[in-house]
């Protein structure tokens, strides 16, 4: 009997009477072109949106609680591909860095971040510039939290960009250029020249005192005119907070914080970092050409007994430079960053805690929540994977989604005929 | 093979079997214009990849039958059935004509698995396992699709029964 079906089907289908349209290998061609070009543009776009978007990305950490972090004893260069901190934030940063290769006046500036664990980010920073010709271009908060960077706006107006390492994020703070963090990095201070600090006319500013992270201001002192104010200029806070000393170039000034001047002195060498009050407040550290410690009496101005800090130690590369930049201390020991090379525990020998890279040409360590004994280091850490780092269950999810678009069918529609090479 | 010579290849195959492929997108689709659509998608597929098809005729089936299944899940186009409790009144002796409207108008509320199952069984006239091959599916899923198939015939005209049997061996279960 089905012998019967097979012959009406035929039957059926003869007088189906269809056609089929010249052209069909040309337009599927044509079609497939089209599709691919379509699909490319959907990505392209899908991919712009990811980079463009920065709610795409994927939400920084936490910060982290304070914790006691290891130093390791030893920084390298950022391997191949390490992330972008902006991409893969830190929850703090133990030590930053540039090097030679990174010193490019007039261009970007990448910097090296290195958090705890041996993670390792890199922050283009848009520009390489600094508050005075005797401080870094780089200041790190002493809980590694937050990075200073001068910021030069048009017409002389300097500000500073505050970097927040556990976010990616950056603020502009207006009160003027960094020159230096208090020691606990509640505060910080700013200066701003009342014209141009680099030429030979004499110029004056001022010197803000801020609380951080908010970078409101709290108390003031003046600058006092001079011919090429920039060039030599350093300051530190005392550990309380009250006390600002100011040097420009052979005279130190001690302000209280009521802008008063406490005392004012002569010296031979150069304010000793940001930590170089020491932790009672009783001594202010001034670093010379051998790398000795020059304290003076911080409630009079007074010069003290010479300490060794630095002297004799055999040094290398560029530690060869003189100045001794302690950062904090460890009971009565300070830790000093020398040459921007080393970190040393300034004891008896002073011993070497951290090293960076030959070509590191700034370093700066944070001090605060850092345990006592270095480790060694393990393999470096350079983040997740360029470029988008969208995790791959999106990727893939997106891509479905235009496949899927792409191939719907759907009669007499205008970009389904389109795709279909009608 | 270059592009110029898979192209006369490719149109020389279009204008030798078009036709009968036709008839087969026909009778899977049960409409000409869905027909035309699915022919030309199986057409534009094997395109594409003309160069590289080892058996032309094999792989357009075979995109025909798979299209014709995954297509309908995404068209709404399955003729309404009336609802009556007449029972259909049945011509003495219908002639050939008539069994081919009515056997046209019943496929057409087949299933697409049903419909491209009865083509290959009864219209390419190939065996359970060679059908099961071409649909990709067990031998077993198409016994059981042919069976549900020529009871849904029966059911839907009696003069079918005169085609696919008297006899309803197996009631289609709903």
């Amino acid at each position: 009997m089905t012998t019967e079906l097979g012959r009406i089907m035929h039957d059926v289908a003869d007088n189906a009477g269809m056609r089929v349209p010249s052209g069909l290998y040309a337009r599927a061609r044509r079609a497939r072109r089209r599709r691919l070009a379509a699909l490319a543009a959907v990505t392209t776009l899908l991919i712009a949106g990811a980079i463009a978007f920065p709610g795409w990305r994927p939400s920084p950490p936490a910060p982290a609680e304070p914790g006691i972090d290891q130093l390791p004893t030893v920084l390298v260069s950022p391997p191949a591909g390490t992330a972008a901190l902006r991409d893969a934030p830190l929850s703090r940063a133990l030590a930053l860095y540039a090097t030679a290769d990174q010193f490019l006046p007039g261009e970007n500036s990448p910097l090296t971040v290195v958090g705890s664990d041996d993670r390792y980010r890199e922050y283009d920073r848009p520009e390489w510039t600094f508050a005075s010709g005797w401080t870094n271009t780089i200041l790190l908060s002493p809980d590694g939290r937050y990075v200073l960077m001068a910021q030069w706006g048009s017409g002389d107006r300097l500000r500073s960009r505050l970097l927040d390492v556990a976010t990616g994020d950056v603020r502009t703070l207006d009160a003027g250029a960094p020159l230096t963090w208090s020691p606990d990095g509640a505060l910080a201070a700013l200066v701003h020249y009342n014209g141009d600090g680099t030429s030979d006319d004499p110029v004056g500013g001022q010197i803000t005192v801020v609380s951080m992270p908010a970078g409101r201001k709290l108390w003031q002192v003046p600058l006092t005119p001079l011919p090429g104010v920039f060039r030599e200029l350093r300051a530190a806070l005392s550990p309380d907070g009250l006390m600002l000393a100011v040097q420009q170039r052979d005279q130190v000034t001690a302000y209280h914080r009521d802008g008063t001047v406490a005392w004012r002195a002569r010296v031979a060498g150069q304010l000793a970092g940001r930590a170089a009050w020491t932790p009672d407040g009783r001594r202010l550290l001034l670093s010379d050409a051998r790398g000795r410690l020059l304290p003076l009496d911080a409630a009079s101005g007074a010069a003290m007994a010479v300490l060794p800090g630095a002297e004799g130690v055999q040094r290398v590369g560029r530690e060869m430079t003189p100045l001794v930049d302690v950062v904090g201390w460890r009971g009565e020991t300070a830790l000093a960053v020398i040459g921007n090379q080393r970190l040393y525990e300034l004891s008896e020998p002073p011993r070497v805690l951290l090293t960076a890279p030959d070509t590191v040409y700034e370093l700066d360590v944070a001090t605060l929540h850092v345990g006592a004994q270095p480790r060694v280091p393990g393999v470096a850490d350079p983040g997740p994977p360029p470029p988008f780092r969208l995790p791959g269950w999106a990727v893939a999810l997106v891509a479905v989604a235009v496949i899927a678009l792409l191939s719907r069918r759907r009669p007499r529609h205008v970009v389904r005929d389109w795709l279909r090479g009608v | 093979m270059d592009t110029q010579q898979a192209q006369a290849s490719f149109e020389e195959f279009v204008a030798g079997r078009s036709a009968a492929l036709a008839k087969i997108a026909y009778l899977l689709t049960g409409h000409r214009e869905d027909a035309e659509d699915l022919l030309q998608a199986a057409l534009c597929r094997a395109a594409v990849r003309w160069a590289t098809i080892d058996d032309p005729e094999a792989y357009v089936r075979r995109i025909l039958f798979t299209q014709s299944v995954s297509w309908w899940r995404t068209r709404k186009r399955r003729p309404p059935e009336t609802l009556t409790d007449e029972p259909p009144t049945l011509p003495v002796a219908p002639t050939d004509q008539d069994l081919r409207l009515v056997l046209d108008d019943a496929l057409r509320r087949l299933t697409p698995k049903q419909r491209a199952v009865l083509v290959l069984r009864f219209y390419e006239d190939l065996s359970e396992s060679q059908t099961a091959e071409q649909l990709a599916c067990a031998v077993g899923t198409v016994k059981s699709q042919t069976r549900h198939a020529l009871a849904r015939l029966r059911e839907l005209n009696p003069h079918l029964a005169t085609l696919v049997g008297d006899q309803p061996r197996s009631v289609v279960t709903r």
